[in-house]
């Protein structure tokens, strides 16, 4: 009786310091012919005094009138993605942590599966911290029900993709208010990487996009986060080298300004900038002879293209606590977003929203 | 090859130099904040790397999987 006391004490001790956290989100992104409604659900919570689980299930909802998504002329279409997915991290000791993760995408012409190894460990009593991912996803694409639907008539086409992500990072304590952090990720594309409804126009008649198997892409990405405790504000700059062997080099700078305006309420700014190159292959217009050569690479595909994007957004984040409540909920937290974005191509401009509810709790 | 290279060794300086500057335990109320941890929820954050994605010719950068849907 006394093992089995001290036992449910000892359980109840370390359950009374596992935490998690629930939330609820729901993003809207509207441009010129293409809407995105996704609800999703994220939860994360200790497993036990070393572990830690993170888990999300979401809807994709894209309504779009773009032949690229399989619709014949201009009519609207619908496409629902369904994605789950999770990711569990163990702590051993001398700050080493380890982990892997897990992701399954399905709709009617896509499925995918990503599965993923990482590890990190904290040096320098944990100023330096290095993490390094290794994964691989496996994606299947098909356009057979649109052309059993009679709504492309093309031949049915069932293609591969296999994706590996090697992402290697370090954060660094350089003073008690600033952190910085430096991430390298290397990916390596191999199989189907066209659109299976998009064709190219411009010929006798149009043509299945045709674009290189192989895709071997660097991003590195640099970050500074300062805290400046007089105004309570947080600055963050951040900055994206990005190229790969398909030609396009791009460039990503960005700022956020986080201001704590009352107690659990939080005003956030963001600016984005975006330019990429066009890709070695891409053009405006083929010729009749580039298009009929099946040896030759051509696309309609517009982030191919040379162009710019600006991105201005605010978020208000208020806790709930403000408003005088308490117990459990004092902690859960109302979020709004909207951003306007500005895309010089044949995108055109578009609106985001986003709306979350987030419940803090301990167990 | 070289470009990798060159990478490589701006990551082996950047946590060389990590092992120089010491932030004590004690001193990291700043750093522990919600902000200083990350401004955007797993949520916000993975929104935002799929449209980005799926409209940009670019991705990567941020340690996470990227593509994995039918909207390129």
């Amino acid at each position: 009786m006394r093992a089995f006391v001290a036992a449910a004490l000892l359980l109840a001790t370390s359950l009374a310091h596992a935490d998690g956290e629930v939330s609820v989100r729901g993003a809207y992104y509207k441009e010129r012919s293409t809407r995105v409604e996704q609800p999703m659900i994220d939860a994360e919570f200790d497993t036990g005094p070393k572990g830690h689980l993170e888990a999300h299930f979401l809807v994709d909802s894209i309504t779009s009138a773009s032949a690229a998504t399989g619709t014949a002329n201009g009519q609207e279409f619908t496409e629902t993605r369904y994605e789950v997915g999770g990711d569990y991290t163990y702590d051993l000791p001398r700050y080493i942590k380890v982990g892997g993760q897990a992701k399954y995408s399905t709709e009617s012409d896509y499925f995918s599966t990503w599965l993923a190894a990482h590890g990190e460990i904290g040096l320098w009593e944990q100023n330096t911290t290095l993490h390094l991912l290794l994964g691989h996803s496996f994606d299947e694409i098909t356009n057979g029900i649109a052309v059993n639907s009679g709504a492309i008539g093309t031949p049915a086409r069932d293609e591969h993709l296999g994706t590996t992500l090697v992402s290697t990072s370090v954060t660094q304590l350089l003073t008690p208010d600033l952190v910085g952090n430096l991430t390298y990720d290397f990916s390596n594309l191999d199989g189907y990487q066209a659109n299976i409804y998009r064709v190219v126009r411009g010929g006798a008649q149009p043509v299945p996009e045709r674009v290189p198997d192989l895709r071997r892409r660097h991003a590195i990405a640099a970050s500074l986060r300062a805290y400046i405790r007089p105004s309570r504000t947080t600055l963050v700059g951040a900055y994206r080298f990005y190229v790969d062997d398909w030609g396009i080099v791009a460039h990503t700078p960005e700022a956020r300004v986080i201001q704590n305006v009352w107690r659990g309420i939080d005003l956030r700014a963001r600016f984005r900038y975006y330019t990429q190159t066009q890709a070695n292959f891409y053009q405006d217009v083929y010729s009749q002879d580039q298009i009929s050569n099946p040896d030759v690479f051509v696309t309609a595909d517009t982030k191919l293209s040379a162009f710019q994007t600006e991105i201005l957004g605010g978020d208000l984040v208020v806790s709930l606590g403000t408003f005088g409540v308490g117990g459990t909920w004092k902690d859960a937290r109302i979020e709004l977003n909207v951003e306007r974005i500005w895309q010089n191509n044949a995108f055109g401009d578009a609106w985001v929203g986003e709306a979350a509810f987030t419940v803090p709790f301990s167990y | 090859m070289t470009r990798l290279k060159c990478l490589l060794s701006v990551v082996a300086l950047a946590t060389t130099l990590g092992g120089c500057a010491v932030v004590k335990p004690w001193q990291r109320e700043d750093l522990a904040r919600r902000a200083m941890v990350s401004d955007q929820d797993a949520g916000d954050a993975r929104f935002q790397q799929h449209a980005r994605g799926a409209r940009e010719g670019a991705d990567g950068g941020s340690g996470h999987a990227a593509g994995g849907c039918g909207c390129n």
